[in-house]
């Protein structure tokens, strides 16, 4: 589970922003949570710091009794690599990789074996129903068919929490539907932890939990 | 060893899918500096060859016996015949021929009208026979005949000092001719009118720059017999000339015994300018490939700063990234290297054997040692790790956000 203390964020630049204020909460194993806000509210930085993309001014992170705020530099890529999923905003695949390569691309860096990992990649791929699509390369694939396919590679170090920044903040609603569908189906049958940076209200219909944000604190827990 | 597969795996995604075209111009790009590189290494070294070949050919042939210096300075060798006899007994002596030199100042009346044209030079009296087979000059008579017997009343003149073919130098008889006369006045002021027997090139300044008689003629002229001022001594082999020389030592422990790169002279200070000409190119070069490098990867960093920062958001090592750039510089410095190669020893040796460059030394010819070979490709290796790593390094330390959403 995810335990959250009295995170704080501030960003320093000319004039320093207070992106977080002292964030507090948690996250169970099993959850699919949404971080909710308004544009400016502080729910990208809050994903940032549980990440582990950025460091926090202030606060503790724990993530299932690891306090990752402490871990050097070396220990936070590989939690990074070996225990979390990132879902970007924008499908942020490598372009000179085909979908497959993408996919196993983490694993093939954790040092698994190929047989293991490209295995592996082609399930999640069928999983994400892109069975016919692992040797097209990004630009072949639709918005929504390259979102799924940075959720199959997201999930392919069988994360213990996968995170999601706005995913279908440049999809059609359409592909909005298959990708929030898909991350209920991961939720529901493999019980996989998620939590989902979002703005759009209509979300709130597949998450168990929704955390508010505003003005870098929470406003709401519900 | 996971790191580097993960960074091949990277360098060799980029490779093969990123421009093909951009990649073949910075491989041809980098292939021209290498070709550069070894070119002017080659040149140089194919000069400082030329060089060495024509003082050890034509100059002074691999050793030089001359006159006792300690504890009394003498002007002669005597027994010079017998001395050399002796030292062709030596095991890896091909011969050994004798020789006086005389300086003297050479009047040539060319319109025959009392109008003389002077040159001072140096007179080499030789056994016309054994100097067969110490220099070129009896094969490299470009008119008239080599000198013969024991003939006195001929001599042959150098290319430079007859002023053949347009060669007019300070010391130049401007077009003294086969047949004509020559008046010579020793410095012993003794003067001797000459026919001109012949005319050689040998294309080494110095030995082209002078007149030949016999050594017959020479001890007429110095009321000696047997003598010698210098024994030249023709070797098998370059390099084993040391064994030969104590051998000589042992023959004639009062004579002054030298290898013929003692006699590099004037000819050392184009060997030194080629050297710095040969570093200066080296320094170019590099710079060149490294900046080249720098700025690719440089663009290259920049144009797939979000894909760095996607790399190093999964968990991605810095290093690795580093690595992968690092691979990719050394793939377009090895393939410039194998093109570059290709055309050196396909194209520009071969043609440069067929047509070699005329210089006052002789013909050059590109001569590719290993060392230069294994230099130039060092060269080209460094400047493409230092190239390749800097701009990769930094790309790479950048913070992941600001990579990925370019603040």
């Amino acid at each position: 589970m995810i335990l959250v203390k009295n995170l704080k964020k501030i960003y320093p630049t000319e004039i320093p922003i207070m992106a977080l204020k002292g964030v507090s909460f948690g996250v169970k194993t099993g959850e699919f949570v949404a971080i909710m806000g308004r544009s400016g509210s502080g729910k990208s930085t809050v994903l940032h710091q549980l990440g582990l993309l950025d460091m926090p001014t202030a606060g503790e992170i724990l993530i299932d009794g690891v306090d990752v705020v402490a871990l050097s530099g070396k220990e936070r890529r590989m939690f990074r690599l070996k225990q979390l999923g990132y879902v970007f905003q924008e499908y942020a695949l490598l372009y000179e990789f085909t979908a497959l390569e993408n996919v196993y691309f983490p694993a093939f860096a954790a040092g698994e074996k190929y047989k293991v990992f490209k295995s592996r990649a082609e399930e999640l791929l069928k999983l994400v129903n892109l069975p016919d699509r692992m040797h097209h390369y990004p630009k072949e694939l639709s918005g929504g068919e390259q979102q799924r396919v940075a959720i199959a590679r997201a999930l392919v170090n069988q994360p213990k929490i996968l995170f999601a920044d706005e995913p279908c903040a440049h999809l059609d609603s359409a592909s909005s539907k298959i990708i929030l569908e898909l991350f209920l189906k991961l939720n529901k049958e493999l019980g996989q932890t998620i939590v989902l940076v979002t703005h759009e209200e209509e979300d709130r219909k597949y998450v168990s939990r929704v955390i508010l944000l505003k003005d870098g604190l929470i406003d709401k827990n519900e | 060893m996971q790191n580097l597969k993960v960074a091949f795996f990277l360098a060799y995604k980029s490779i093969t899918r990123g421009g093909k075209l951009s990649t073949a111009l910075i491989i041809f790009i980098l292939s021209i500096t290498f070709v550069n590189l070894i070119f002017i290494t080659a040149i140089g070294d194919g000069v400082v060859f030329a060089i060495n070949r024509q003082i050890a050919v034509n100059g002074v042939s691999n050793i030089v016996l001359e006159p006792q210096e300690e504890p009394v300075r003498k002007n002669y060798i005597i027994h010079a015949e017998e001395l050399e006899r002796s030292i062709e007994q030596i095991g890896g002596v091909v011969a050994a021929a004798r020789r006086y030199k005389l300086a003297a100042t050479l009047s040539y009346d060319k319109n025959k009208d009392g109008k003389f044209k002077y040159a001072a030079t140096e007179v080499i009296a030789v056994e016309p026979e054994r100097e067969r087979k110490m220099s070129e000059v009896a094969q490299k008579i470009i008119s008239g005949r080599y000198l013969e017997g024991l003939g006195s009343g001929e001599i042959i003149l150098g290319a430079d000092l007859a002023g053949e073919s347009g060669n007019l130098t300070l010391t130049s008889l401007e077009g003294a001719k086969v047949g004509e006369k020559l008046r010579v006045t020793f410095n012993n002021n003794i003067t001797r009118i000459y026919t001109i027997k012949g005319v050689f090139q040998v294309k080494f300044g110095p030995v082209d720059r002078a007149a030949f008689i016999t050594t017959r003629e020479a001890e007429s002229l110095l009321s000696v017999y047997d003598n010698a001022s210098q024994i030249l001594v023709k070797t098998e082999d370059f390099g084993g000339e040391d064994n030969i020389i104590a051998q000589i030592e042992k023959l004639a422990p009062d004579l002054k015994v030298r290898k013929w790169n003692d006699y590099v002279g004037d000819a050392g200070g184009l060997i030194e300018s080629f050297k710095q000409v040969q570093f200066i190119v080296n320094v170019v070069g590099s710079v060149v490939v490294a900046a080249s490098l720098f700025i690719i990867v440089y663009i290259d960093a920049a144009r797939k700063r979000r894909q760095i920062g996607i790399l190093r958001a999964i968990g991605i090592r810095h290093t690795i990234i580093v690595y992968s750039y690092l691979l990719q510089s050394l793939f377009y410095a090895i393939a410039a290297m194998g093109l570059g190669l290709l055309f050196i020893f396909y194209v520009l040796e071969p043609y440069i054997a067929a047509h070699p460059l005329p210089t006052t030394t002789g013909a050059v010819r590109m001569a590719i040692s290993q060392i230069g070979l294994i230099h130039s490709i060092l060269i080209l290796l460094g400047a493409a790790f230092i190239g390749g790593i800097i701009p990769a390094w930094k790309a790479a330390r950048e913070n992941i956000i600001d990579a990925i959403w370019g603040a």
